[in-house]
């Protein structure tokens, strides 16, 4: 395993901040461009150093519901992406697409359509002989806002792409296989920002208030609450998609059980006519009695094929992240409530 | 601020005749971090020449007065002697790029890597004044300098925003009287800030965090737990401004040093602070009631995380079996 550094430069972390939080809380997002250096064997570094925002973004639409993502398979975006690069690369600047950003709260961004367009990015990387990971960089603007930054870096992991390329797919015979559950179809990597040494300069010869070094924004209470609302909200849709899959695989299921239900009626008919066979006879050659074998009973049976488990993973996966949100923020909560309530001397 | 050099006939930079509310021609710059980083990034780049030049992007005010740079990037250009090649094309494709995005961001003027105003700085503000520039507002130059000539030294990096008036005749009399007019300026220094907003300063925390370090690098947290990460950093933050204040009195106290009176008086009113307008009774309901909800939210999130384990468990199970 190659071990794989990501290095933000300043500016694109600030970039990618300052456009999420002035749509907040509307998702915008759009394409990372950098290079990638071999270190040495072993060490890969990917520096990120320019960034760019889609022209057509989630907050056009008025659905709020399972969007993110949505802007990434736009081909008009794509083709702006491309331009954006042809463009960078006609002013002398060396740099590539890796990846992509997203700005989404409380663990919305795990979504069909972000696996779906990092799949497709990654194929069309692969196409130009880059094998580098398609990577997506996640800005949560809801708790920048209340001073903690929240920027986290994920590539497709290497078990769901394995378990991709295998043509079963994502049956569960496939998925135990390789190990795939809802909780590693994305993997997230140590993220560093890196300043360099004329932004460090500046920086710090700036003064403590500008750098933002005195930040008790997230001491204050009930901070988390409009978030907790949203995302509390978003977990019931989920919930309503997790049933209606699980529905549809539950018919699956139903169905199976009655098929093979027949199936062993079926055998135990042929079984009891071997037995009475073997009474009449019991010299009667195998080769007579009637076979009790897969390929007799595909004849007579169909069974049901097995639907895709790609959304229940989904949709599974964007609710441990809801729920993870939601258990660190009332965690959150809570000990900022026990302590003031302290403070004033109650309770 | 004042134009008017009596020797100089300088026609103030705004052609006011066309757009006759605009009597002002931008008197400040602000410019947003994300920019100022990507603007001092920006002196990175090679290139051949001795400076590198670029468009800046981002809006003005209603009155015209300040403007405000969100954005920039590169244009490559040459410089031979006295002429200057901008390469138009890769300007104009990468502002359309950039229109696309953003919709509101207008040209603002251009910045280079040099804080030298020379004749070619002329000659390029002609090109950024424009009609395909800024035309009709004045074009603002700002000048990035990150090497002290005469030290020879690297420096931190210096800011200077300057607005061009035009000098001499111009339009109609310069026509008439049969002159050809390019790039004669003056360039007058304007004021400029830059402005962070409070998601900028969360972001801003963990650059200047790389600062402090011999490798300029800072390791974001990994993992949900951020918050609470922070709320930790930021109770100890607390506690050791409590310690400094509590030192601070001791001293006072013992009579080491002279109290500040003001100090005294905020420590007073603050110290004995308490919600008055609200009785403790319903106070201390209100803070039960609150504390009850967070728990059940954390009861709520658990329980559905357990479910999800078992349904998935279950399938693969029963799936497995059959």
């Amino acid at each position: 395993m190659s071990k794989v550094n990501i290095e933000l430069e300043a500016s694109v972390a600030l970039k990618i901040v300052k456009n999420s939080s002035d749509h907040y809380p509307h998702s915008v997002s759009g394409p990372l461009f950098g290079i990638d250096l071999e270190e040495d064997s072993n060490t890969k570094k990917v520096v990120i150093s320019h960034v760019f925002s889609f022209p057509n973004n989630n907050s056009n639409s008025n659905d709020h519901h399972h969007q993110e993502g949505y802007s990434f398979k736009l081909k008009s975006n794509l083709r702006f992406q491309n331009e954006v690069l042809d463009a960078f690369k006609e002013t002398g600047l060396g740099v590539k697409f890796v990846g992509l950003y997203l700005s989404s709260i409380g663990g919305r961004y795990l979504t069909q359509q972000v696996v779906d367009s990092m799949m497709q990015q990654q194929a069309l990387k692969n196409e130009n002989d880059d094998n580098s990971k398609v990577l997506l960089l996640v800005h949560d603007p809801s708790k920048t806002k209340n001073g903690v930054l929240s920027l986290r870096i994920f590539k497709l992991s290497e078990v769901f792409v394995k378990t991709c390329r295998n043509g079963k797919k994502f049956q569960t015979t496939n998925l135990i296989e390789n190990g795939l559950t809802f909780k590693n179809v994305l993997e997230e990597l140590p993220l560093t920002i890196h300043n360099s040494h004329l932004v460090n300069l500046k920086i710090l010869s700036s003064s403590d208030e500008s750098k933002g070094e005195e930040n008790f924004e997230s001491l204050k209470l009930s901070s988390t609450i409009p978030t907790v609302e949203t995302t509390i909200e978003s977990l019931f849709d989920s919930i309503d998609d997790f049933n209606y899959d699980q529905n549809n695989f539950n018919y699956y299921q139903r169905s199976l059980s009655r098929e093979l239900a027949k199936i062993n009626q079926w055998k135990q008919k042929r079984k009891l006519e071997n037995l009475n066979k073997l009474k009449q006879n019991p010299n009667t050659p195998e080769s007579e009695l009637l076979s009790l074998d897969e390929s007799e009973w595909s004849k007579h049976f169909k069974l049901p094929s097995e639907p895709s488990r790609y959304e229940n993973l989904i949709i599974s996966g964007l609710l441990n992240n809801f729920c993870n949100e939601l258990e660190v923020s009332s965690a959150n909560e809570l000990i900022k409530s026990f302590s003031v309530a302290k403070g004033l001397d109650i309770n | 601020m004042s134009l008017e050099v009596p020797e100089l006939h300088i026609v103030r930079p705004n052609l006011g005749a066309l757009m006759p509310s605009l009597s002002m021609a931008p008197i400040s710059v602000v410019i947003q971090s994300p920019a100022l980083l990507q603007l001092i990034e920006s002196s990175y780049s090679t290139n051949s020449n001795s400076r590198i030049i670029g468009t800046l992007l981002g809006s003005r005010s209603d009155d015209g007065s300040e403007v405000e740079v969100k954005d920039c990037y590169i244009v490559p250009h040459e410089e031979d002697g006295d002429e200057v090649i901008i390469k138009e094309y890769q300007h104009k494709a990468l502002y359309q790029l950039y229109k696309k995005a953003n919709p509101k961001e207008v040209i603002l003027g251009w910045f280079a890597t040099s804080p030298k105003i020379d004749t070619l700085t002329g000659l390029i503000h002609d090109f950024y004044s424009n009609t395909e520039g800024t035309k009709p507002y004045p074009a603002i130059h700002l000048t990035v300098q990150a090497f002290d000539e005469n030290s020879n030294k690297i420096v931190t990096p210096i800011i200077g925003t300057y607005v061009g008036s035009e000098i001499g005749a111009t339009g109609k009399l310069a026509a008439s009287l049969g002159l050809e007019k390019s790039g004669s300026y003056f360039f007058n220094p304007i004021a400029n800030r830059v402005e962070s907003d409070l998601s900028e300063k969360t972001a801003l925390s963990w650059v200047s965090k790389a600062s402090n370090t011999e490798s300029r690098k800072v390791q974001l947290p990994m993992g949900t737990s951020t918050e609470l990460q922070q709320l930790a950093t930021s109770v100890n933050q607390i506690d050791g401004l409590i310690d400094n204040i509590s030192n601070y009195v001791n001293k006072v106290l013992s009579g080491e040093i002279k109290g500040d009176d003001d100090i005294g008086k905020f420590l007073l009113s603050n110290l004995t602070s308490k919600p008055s307008s609200i009785s403790k009774e319903s106070l201390e309901k209100a803070f039960n009631t609150h504390i009850q909800d967070s728990l059940m939210i954390e009861y709520l999130a658990s329980s559905i995380k357990s479910q999800l384990e078992l349904s998935a468990k279950l399938t693969n199970i029963i799936q497995d079996r059959n």
